[in-house]
């Protein structure tokens, strides 16, 4: 019927080995177990006494197809180098095929085969002389032992059964032909016991019957015959069920090919007696497809079947069943295949793999005891403990396996405690699919397979045996099964990962035990218990004996279950009141006793030497965490968190699966910390700040939340910046100069500034030496050198309390400085920025003018009324000559003020060296665009370079300049010198000093690659820097690279001579973003990206601006914090702008759904037929059902576009402003449309 | 640490936080997917069960919320399957089904949502398919060999947002890549392919001994780009991508892990890699500044 769905599902089964894991795996390691039988037999040397394991595995190949085997379990004497068994009893196995039956007499401990012995050939016959062709076309397809005897069901409908003599010999003593077609199951009727000869047996067929035969009985004729319908519906298997002798019944069970299972009692017949045929008492559809085989667990009225529609089902057939008319079966375990043979193991699985490999060797020495001179049903009493997880209900105890249809080459065996990942898979060495299997019976009492394949090869399997995992063919899937799963959490070092013991899944409920318990109790096998249990106890207390010592010696004891219990039970566990006990639990509880309740005593004594649980439940993160605490250098804000975390997981023990949320010390991943930057930092420059500021402001705001690091970062950021602003400041007074002597225009302001220049010059020559410590009171008023003194006093209070940045820029700004707290810190931004505004917007055009005048004055006003502290303090504080400070300063009000500027390019001259200046330079370096402030991006020797390339130009102002140069090179080269190295030697000196201790991961800037240019005397700096504007040629130029200096070379056009100046902002943003990247820490990347992006393009290009920036919002979003993502989107740079819009904005699609027929509006046909390409188009129209959307509730019309509509719950649509009113300026409630809907 | 215990009725292999990470979906062997609501860190209230998968559910991955709530689970069934939680109600319902894999679906993993909604799956049939769930409701599929044992684990590369400026959809199909796993041993990064409608390998990671089990392209652009597969043979490497095209591979430990390492995955930020393995450590890697990549801690429990 399914030949398609077969292969699929073989090939699924296929592929469950990629998946349950490693069945190939390890064949790469181990590859001894192909190794042929022979190699076993004859190596095995005769130490039986131990069951020795080392030869665990046989091997057989037998000659011809071989299709079913069956265990006899007869003693046989005289084999060739035989031995009397110890036990008297001996497991011997019956290969049947075509014309093919062979006993093959094992040893002792089943590792070797003694003999061979072809039964077809040495059977002699009663019905010899009539039947000579008896030894001809025997196919056969089941065999049944018993005994002594041994059934063979022939696939024409006979069936043969020989008695086996203890010499080995057999005979032929019946041959039984009633049915008409194949024989598919045997099964003799016993009382359970193995080793009381049994007379009757019963056979299933192809034809549909069952036939009840006696051996006794010299006619050939059935005894009885059972249908299971009128029409013939295949017997697939049938069994007797040993358990019905308590109840003085005789029960057979029958899988049929419908799928159905039946149940016969033959003591109490239905049916047509007359006829001999009976009819089933019950039957069950449990299968789609064929059921096409069935086992009776060993101890319990549950019988387990299989079928093709890969499911195996467990079914309680019991007379007592309550529950027997429902139409799902108690248990049903999906498989991966098309279900062939199913059978229970002979003897409970008391261990699972979690402590199997822990307490195997106690396992084996604890087992010998229980060898087969106990009769099954003692064995069964000794295995029915009710354990913890299994109280009463041996349905638990017992493994049962599976083998598939068609080409699968497993056999899967199951536990019902985990009934959907399979215990253990067998994968045959060849590959070849399994034909038949059996769990046979032996003197360990251990979980054995024996099977035999499609490649007719017998093999044997110890599932119990210790080295089984490394055995290639039996894998066992948990293990392959990785128990944790991390997930990252939307922060920038949150996960959370879940954890789980594999183990502990495998049991059952409480409710199913009580409900077992019942059922237990009316199943009660007909056996004195009393008489077996003292035994047992004796066990038991040897037992634990044992099993104490082997837990004392534990290389890591566990706190145990009581903590895990009081942990329980102190609420931190959702459903308190469901215990799920874990294996290891039933580690403890399989030895628990009796099956009775009175043994509750013994139970909870057990609780003691439980320490068992996990015991390698032990956490490493706490030194994690305070190992990158100090590291990373991050603060109370992260270390409280995840010390809180070490506390609480040191201490409690959860039962699993449990979620582990992390949180890593690591700076860039504190949920306060992000938002309170994310919040507060500066992403645009406001109105009348320039970046130092704004740099200044982000410093204060990671030092509020200790980062100090970043604060610093911030901080040396500003002051490269300023710096830079200073030496561009320098060349534009260069410029000035230049533009004065050569246009002879002799502006005031900047006679005045000349003048200064000079002045303050020396005064700076004067002051040179002067310590650094005398600083006391900052006074000057601009904002560079304004700045420069509120950084210092922070740097001095580095460690300390973070001070607020005094970021002036006015008088005005600066009297209010002394005042700053943190907290008015954004106030005072603010009043700034009034103030800016206010001052800016007095007269646009003389704006710059009076600006300048302004400055001016007060800086005439300050320089009378503290004009020694002011130089001083000037030079002290290593800033920059007053003058430089001032025009810096007046350059950032400028440049800063976009009115300022189109006044500058309006009045060339009253200015504006600056934006001329910067026009050389864009010419000379061939940028693109002419932003006001990127005269920032140049730095001193880049202007002098480009001063010389426009030189050689023949550009005649630049020539001046040269010229001026040259004129005057004490004024300007100890200016420069002063201004940008003094000043970062004595800032590198102390930055090292202040901030190493903090962290501060890189080196890069150094003080000793700073060093000789600081310790360079004026002069020599002087000619240094002479020379390198003077002797401009390749060579000099290769000499000093910085990275940047490479970056630029390659990237821009005129190869840019650069002396390595570690504090540049190039060079230091580059580096900053570097790290912080590498740190993960994308609020500041961002931010960055978000300020020096317009200014330092060539570092922070449009790419790298765009990545950081979307990420940024990406994870603001993920963060909910939609606020800030709003303000990171508007402070987007400009040129940037519409792409952010449209990777983030666009994200949100609002649909329409029809309000009659509900489909999703797309309108597909009718935007074909208009050819509108619009994705928003129609949606005020549906296609799917023709009908114009429903007007506006409120006013009529219809409802168009998107932003005006609003859609109610009710189905009822309108304008915004329509609801609006309705609801709000009328205070409504309710629906318009009157559907009584109400809003709430 | 949270126990979450009596969800799942066998082990769960896989666990994932939505994109607030306000939610977590669990997938287990017992065929079913729970969905747990997490109040503050502590608290993870069950919330749904989701069932529709008739064999272990291997992996669940969250859609980027602009598409809803969306959820999308593979199993051992050789289904994938998408659920969507409606809004009104809260009820979640099964919207799709991708069964055109042959055997267990390895692995799901959502493209990066400016691409579109884009499913990606992996199969032990060896077979690799890109599932389009279009703007009109209608799903298309691609499916092409990519490993011959089987594919394990797949990857999106991260979508640099520089290209992603034009639009339409043909640009950006363009612009899917993603790298694969499997039973062969290899790892391999795909493209897709105008002119034939599928997928073409691009290149070929070749280094490990054993199965790659999981692979991970780190998803964000600000370091530099990174692969990390995670291997059975106790492996894992990090690929990345030289001047002039050509993935080098590095190992991430000297020594070899204990055990098979099962999973890895990258931080948000991409420079945190996270390994799990056989022993159920879960262990933290981060480069350094000289490029060598260090532990940034091992969370054993």
């Amino acid at each position: 019927m399914s030949n398609n769905s077969n292969s699929n599902q073989s090939s699924l089964a296929k592929f469950a080995f990629n998946i349950y894991g490693t069945l190939n795996h390890s064949n790469s390691y181990d590859n001894n177990s192909t190794s042929p039988a022979s190699s076993y037999s004859s190596i095995k040397s005769k130490v039986t006494e131990n069951y020795d394991y080392r030869a665990n595995k046989l091997v057989y190949n037998c000659e011809r197809e071989v299709i079913t085997l069956s265990q006899l379990n007869f003693q046989l004497h005289n084999l060739s180098n035989g031995y009397p068994s110890d036990h008297g009893i001996s497991h011997h196995v019956v290969v049947g095929g075509r014309n093919y039956l062979r006993i093959l007499a094992l040893n002792d401990d089943q590792s070797r085969i003694l003999q061979d012995i072809n039964v077809l050939e040495q059977s002699t016959s009663q019905f010899n002389s009539r039947l000579p062709a008896i030894n001809k076309l025997n196919n056969i397809n089941t065999v049944k032992t018993h005994h002594d005897t041994i059934a063979a069901g022939l696939s024409n409908g006979l069936i043969n059964v020989f008695k086996i003599s203890p010499n080995g010999k057999s005979r032929l003593i019946n041959k039984f032909s009633d049915h008409k077609r194949s024989i598919n199951s045997l099964d003799f009727i016993t009382n359970g016991s193995s080793f009381e000869p049994s007379n009757l047996f019963i056979s299933g067929s192809q034809d549909g019957s069952i036939k009840l035969w006696d051996l006794r009985s010299s006619n050939p004729r059935p005894v009885i015959t059972i249908m299971s319908s009128n029409h013939s519906d295949p017997v697939r298997s049938c069994q007797y069920s040993p358990h019905s002798t308590a109840r003085n019944k005789m029960t057979i069970l029958s899988a049929h090919d419908s799928g159905s299972l039946a149940k016969f009692e033959l003591r109490s017949p239905s049916g047509n007696q007359l006829q001999n045929i009976i009819s089933p008492e019950r039957k069950w559809n449990l299968h789609t497809g064929p059921a096409l085989s069935l086992h009776i667990h060993p101890e319990k009225e549950y019988v387990l079947t299989g079928g093709r529609d890969q499911k195996m089902c467990i079914w309680n057939y019991s007379d007592s069943n309550p529950s027997s008319n429902r139409v799902t079966p108690e248990h049903m375990i999906n498989t991966y295949g098309p279900v062939m043979k199913v059978r229970w193991s002979q003897y409970p699985s008391l261990r699972s793999g979690a402590d199997l490999n822990l307490e195997n060797i106690q396992q084996s020495n604890e087992f010998n005891r229980f060898d087969d001179k106990l009769t099954y049903d003692e064995r069964e009493a000794l295995y029915s403990f009710p354990n913890s997880s299994t109280r009463g209900n041996s349905l638990y105890h017992y493994d049962f396996a599976c083998s598939y249809l068609n080409d699968d080459s497993t056999i899967t065996v199951y536990n019902l405690n985990r009934k959907y990942i399979p215990k253990e898979v067998i994968t045959s060495a060849t590959n070849k699919p399994f034909q038949n299997f059996i769990w046979p019976n032996n003197s360990t009492s251990s979980r054995k397979l024996w099977t035999v394949t499609k490649s007719n090869v017998f093999t044997t399997y110890d599932l119990d045996f210790q080295e089984t995992s490394q055995d290639a063919e039996i894998s066992r899937p948990l293990d392959d099964l990785p128990s944790t799963s991390i997930t990252w959490n939307n922060g920038m070092g949150d996960f959370c990962f879940v954890n789980q013991d594999k183990y502990e899944y495998e049991m059952t409920d409480n409710e199913s035990y009580a409900s077992e318990n019942d059922d237990s109790e009316e199943l009660a096998i007909p056996l004195d218990r009393s008489n077996t249990n003292s035994v047992v106890e004796e066990e038991e207390t040897k037992y634990y004996d044992d099993f104490e010592r082997v837990v004392g010696s534990l290389p890591v004891p566990n706190p145990g279950f009581n903590s895990t219990n009081n942990s329980l039970a102190s609420g931190s566990i959702e459903k308190p009141g469901l215990f799920r006990s874990s294996t290891q639990y039933s580690v403890n509880f399989t030895k628990s006793p009796s099956p009775n309740p009175r043994s509750t005593n013994t139970f909870s004594s057990f609780q003691e030497p439980a320490p068992l649980v996990r015991p390698k439940l032990h956490r490493n993160a706490s030194t994690t965490t305070q190992e990158s605490n100090i590291s990373f250098g991050s603060t109370v804000h992260s270390t409280v968190p995840s010390s809180n975390n070490k506390k609480r997981l040191s201490y409690v023990n959860h039962l699993s699966p449990y979620v582990v949320p992390v949180s890593l010390p690591i700076p860039s991943n504190d949920d306060t910390v992000f938002e309170a930057l994310a919040d507060n930092y500066l992403v645009s420059i406001p109105d009348g700040f320039n970046l130092v500021d704004v740099c200044y402001l982000n410093a204060s705001i990671a030092a509020t939340v200790h980062r100090f690091r970043e604060c610093q970062v911030w901080r040396m950021l500003a002051v490269s910046l300023e710096d830079d602003y200073v030496a561009n400041a320098q060349q534009a007074d260069i410029y000035t100069d230049n533009q004065r002597e050569m246009i002879e225009n002799n502006h005031k302001l900047e006679d005045e500034e000349y003048n200064k220049d000079a002045k303050s010059l020396s005064s700076d020559l004067g002051n040179f030496v002067g310590s650094y410590n005398s600083n006391s009171t900052s006074t000057t008023n601009y904002g560079g050198a304004g700045s420069h003194n509120g950084k210092d006093q922070s740097v001095d209070s580095l460690g300390k309390i973070p001070r607020p940045m005094k970021s002036t820029d006015d008088l005005q700004l600066h009297a209010l400085s002394s005042k700053l707290s943190s907290n008015s810190l954004m106030e005072l931004i603010h009043k700034s920025r009034g103030n800016s505004f206010t001052n800016a917007s007095k007269s646009p055009e003389a704006s710059n003018l009076f600006l300048r005048k302004e400055s001016i004055t007060q800086d005439d006003k300050l320089e009378n009324a503290i004009i020694d502290d002011d130089e001083t303090e000037d030079v002290e504080s290593s800033s920059s000559p007053k003058d430089i400070t001032f025009t810096g300063s007046n350059n950032n009000h400028e440049h800063s003020a976009p009115i300022a500027i189109t006044s500058n390019e309006s009045l060339p001259r009253t200015t504006t060296f600056e934006s001329r200046y910067n026009r050389y330079s864009f010419t000379s370096q061939r940028r693109p665009t002419l932003t006001p402030s990127t005269h920032t991006s140049e730095d001193l020797d880049n202007e002098n370079w480009n001063i010389l390339n426009n030189a050689a130009n023949n550009s005649s102002p630049v020539s001046n300049a040269i010229f001026l140069q040259q004129g005057s090179p004490n004024y300007f080269n100890q200016s420069h010198h002063s201004v940008s190295h003094h000043p970062y030697g004595s800032f590198s000196s102390r930055r090292n000093s202040a901030i190493q201790p903090v962290g501060f991961p890189r080196n890069k800037p150094s003080p000793g690659s700073s060093g000789g240019t600081r310790d360079e005397t004026p002069k020599q700096a002087l000619n240094q820097v002479q020379e390198e504007i003077l002797s401009l040629n390749p060579s000099e130029k290769a000499t000093i690279k910085s990275g940047l200096t490479r970056a630029f070379e390659s990237s821009a056009d005129p190869p840019a001579n650069e002396v390595l100046k570690p504090w540049k902002v190039e060079s230091l943003l580059k580096q900053v973003l570097e790290y912080s990247s590498q740190q993960g820490d994308v609020v500041f990347c961002a931010t960055l990206a978000l300020l020096f992006h317009d200014q330092y393009n060539a570092i922070i290009s449009d790419e790298v601006c765009l990545d950081l920036i979307s990420l940024y919002i990406e994870i603001l979003q993920r963060k909910r914090l939609f606020v800030n993502c709003a303000n990171v989107l508007n402070s987007c740079p400009k040129g940037l702008m519409d792409k952010i819009k449209e990777l983030t904005i666009n994200d949100v699609d609002l649909r329409f759904y029809c309000c009659w027929c509900e489909k999703l509006l797309v309108n597909e046909q009718s935007k074909e037929k208009l050819k509108d390409k619009r994705d928003e188009f129609g949606f005020w129209y549906c296609d799917e059902c023709s009908k114009k959307q429903s007007n506006c509730i409120y006013c009529e019309e219809p409802c168009k576009g998107l932003t005006v509509v609003v859609s109610l719950k009710c189905g009822h649509r309108g304008h915004f402003g329509c609801l609006k009113e309705w609801f709000i300026e009328e205070e409504n409630i309710v629906c318009p449309g009157g559907c009584d809907y109400q809003i709430l | 640490m949270v126990t979450i215990g009596n969800a799942h009725d066998d082990i769960i292999h896989d666990a994932v936080l939505d994109y607030y990470g306000k939610r977590l979906a669990t997938s287990s062997s017992d065929k079913t997917i729970k969905i747990f609501e997490i109040e503050g860190t502590e608290n993870y209230k069950l919330s749904t069960t989701l069932t529709g998968h008739e064999g272990p559910v291997w992996q669940v991955a969250w859609a980027h919320p602009k598409f809803g709530s969306i959820l999308a689970s593979c199993s051992f069934d050789g289904k994938a399957l998408i659920w969507k939680e409606q809004p009104e109600t809260q009820q979640w319902s099964i919207i799709a089904e991708h069964s055109v894999h042959q055997a267990s679906v390895n692995s799901v993993s959502w493209a990066p949502h400016e691409l579109g909604a884009i499913l990606l799956c992996t199969s032990s049939d060896g077979k690799v398919s890109v599932v389009d769930f279009n703007d009109d409701g209608t799903t298309s599929h691609v499916i092409f060999d990519a490993h011959v044992i089987g594919v394990n684990s797949a990857s999106w590369a991260p979508i640099t947002t520089t290209s992603t400026s034009s639009k339409d959809a043909a640009s950006l199909k363009q612009q899917r890549r993603f790298v694969t796993c499997g039973s062969d041993n290899l790892a391999k990064i795909w493209k897709y392919d105008p002119t034939h409608n599928t997928y073409v390998e691009e290149a070929r990671l070749e280094g490990h001994t054993d199965w790659v089990r999981d692979v991970a392209w780190s998803p964000s652009i600000l370091v530099r780009s990174y692969i990390a597969t995670a291997s059975q043979d106790g492996t894992v490497l990090i690929w990345t991508q030289d001047k002039s095209g050509q993935w080098k591979k590095q190992l991430l430990t000297d020594e070899k892990f204990p055990d098979v390492c099962w999973r890895c995955s990258w931080s948000l930020s991409g420079n945190i890699l996270a390994v799990s393995g056989g022993d159920n450590k879960v262990s933290l890697w981060k480069e350094n500044l000289q490029g060598k990549w260090e532990s940034a801690g091992e969370v054993d429990q």
